[in-house]
């Protein structure tokens, strides 16, 4: 099944604690620790800069979708769309990010 | 009364004569040093008094009162478990969740009572399941799983010149960012046991001497403990600031070899090899992201420990430069 039907596209999701967030990086992950359930998750490049967008302000994944083909000026495949979305319902299994 | 200094404390148990330490030790108990604690230890068990001096005759103790982190008693529950078929009971002041050890092994009951203690009640610092050896102010953290040979290899290195933290419970001063000594019984299990007592005897000829009896019929099978190197107890103050994290895998049919690991990799090895990682929360994520950044990070594959010696040294020897710490990625 296509990522994009195991999510509500219409949901805004926000950061939880961005302010809390601790943050250190090595090679290519971003290690994150979050004190509100005290977890420490590994990012990639890719999930960080999702998270980016998250903490600029409340988006929904149609939002995500938009402002990443501005990032990488072309129009996204259905490939990295499937992979934004498992990365926000990772986000939330986490408990990083929650619909408003 | 004036509470006894707990540092630079020169009584030790041996200038005790015999029958005084007997009569204390199993009398109200003799309150001693043991790296950063004070801890009471009452033995009711004549051979647990003489094993229990074997391995901690040289270690500090306290004649005035003292302020104790842990308390020790190990003893008979009533006077059949105390003489007739003895068992030997240990009671700390956690939870004492432990099941009696015939009294001829009791020595490991109280071995994993002083483990009990740090583990379920060290909240002060960020406790590392690992071995922890340092020389020339290079602080060495080995994180591993029981049965990676990391008791065997803390204890090998520390009598090659190191001086020995730990070889089970790393200890990390948060607010220092220093690693704290913790010298103890070295715990050596089965087939360590031989290979230890080949290694001491090449540096010591009265090698037995560092070594209590075995103890067969443990749950882990045949265990031994090890008293640490003179030098290391006497340094027991001495801390070092962390900068070579190394994963050590014992493999007996393997070529010994270093394998580079990512720091990343490095840094959940230490999350996870802590014991109180989630109980200190932000500040045990600071300190262990920061010993990361600082150190030269790598696993090593080592079929014995003269190789697994080898290899530890290589890898320092090859980054020892104090310029270069944490510049490398692995």
């Amino acid at each position: 099944m296509p990522s994009e039907e195991l999510i509500n596209k219409s949901a805004v999701y926000h950061v939880v604690n961005t302010a809390d967030f601790l943050w250190t990086s090595f090679e290519d992950s971003n290690i994150l620790y979050d004190p509100a359930s005290g977890h420490t998750q590994v990012l990639n490049d890719f999930a960080r800069e999702i998270l980016d967008l998250l903490e600029d302000g409340p988006k929904t994944v149609s939002h995500l979708f938009s402002e990443f083909e501005e990032i990488i000026e072309k129009e996204l495949d259905p490939d990295l769309k499937n992979k934004i979305v498992e990365t926000v319902i990772n986000f939330d299994n986490m408990g990083i990010i929650e619909p408003v | 009364m004036p509470v006894a200094s707990r540092f630079h404390n020169e009584n030790k148990l041996v200038k005790l004569n015999d029958s005084e330490l007997d009569k204390r030790l199993s009398g109200d108990g003799i309150a001693m040093e043991v790296g950063p604690f004070s801890v009471n230890v009452l033995i009711k068990f004549k051979n647990v008094r003489e094993d229990f001096l074997k391995i901690y005759r040289d270690f500090p103790f306290y004649d005035e009162p003292i302020v104790l982190d842990h308390s020790i008693s190990v003893f008979g529950r009533n006077l059949f478990r105390q003489y007739l078929r003895p068992q030997a009971f240990v009671e700390t002041e956690m939870n004492n969740d432990t099941i009696p050890l015939p009294a001829k092994i009791g020595m490991v009951s109280l071995e994993m009572g002083f483990n009990w203690q740090v583990a379920m009640g060290c909240k002060q610092y960020l406790m590392f399941h690992a071995g922890v050896v340092a020389r020339d102010g290079i602080g060495l953290i080995m994180p591993a799983m029981s049965g990676s040979g990391k008791s065997t290899l803390a204890a090998g290195l520390s009598f090659r010149g190191w001086q020995l933290h730990s070889d089970e419970f790393g200890l990390l001063d948060l607010d220092a960012g220093e690693l704290i000594p913790y010298p103890r019984a070295v715990s050596l299990k089965n087939q360590s046991i031989p290979v230890m007592k080949e290694w001491v005897s090449r540096e010591h000829d009265n090698y037995e001497d560092y070594f209590t009896p075995a103890y067969p019929g443990t749950p882990k099978g045949t265990i031994c403990y090890l008293r640490p190197p003179d030098q290391s107890i006497e340094e027991m103050h001495k801390r070092t600031k962390p900068n070579f994290v190394i994963l050590p895998i014992f493999d007996p049919n393997s070529e010994p070899k270093i394998r580079p690991i990512t720091k990343t990799m490095a840094f959940f090895r230490l999350v996870a090899s802590s014991a109180n990682y989630g109980d200190i929360g932000e500040r045990a994520f600071s300190s262990i992201a920061k010993i990361i950044e600082e150190s030269f990070v790598c696993e090593i594959i080592y079929p014995s420990l003269d190789t697994a010696v080898e290899l530890v040294e290589a890898f320092i020897a090859e980054h020892s430069d104090p310029k270069k710490a944490g510049q490398d990625d692995g």
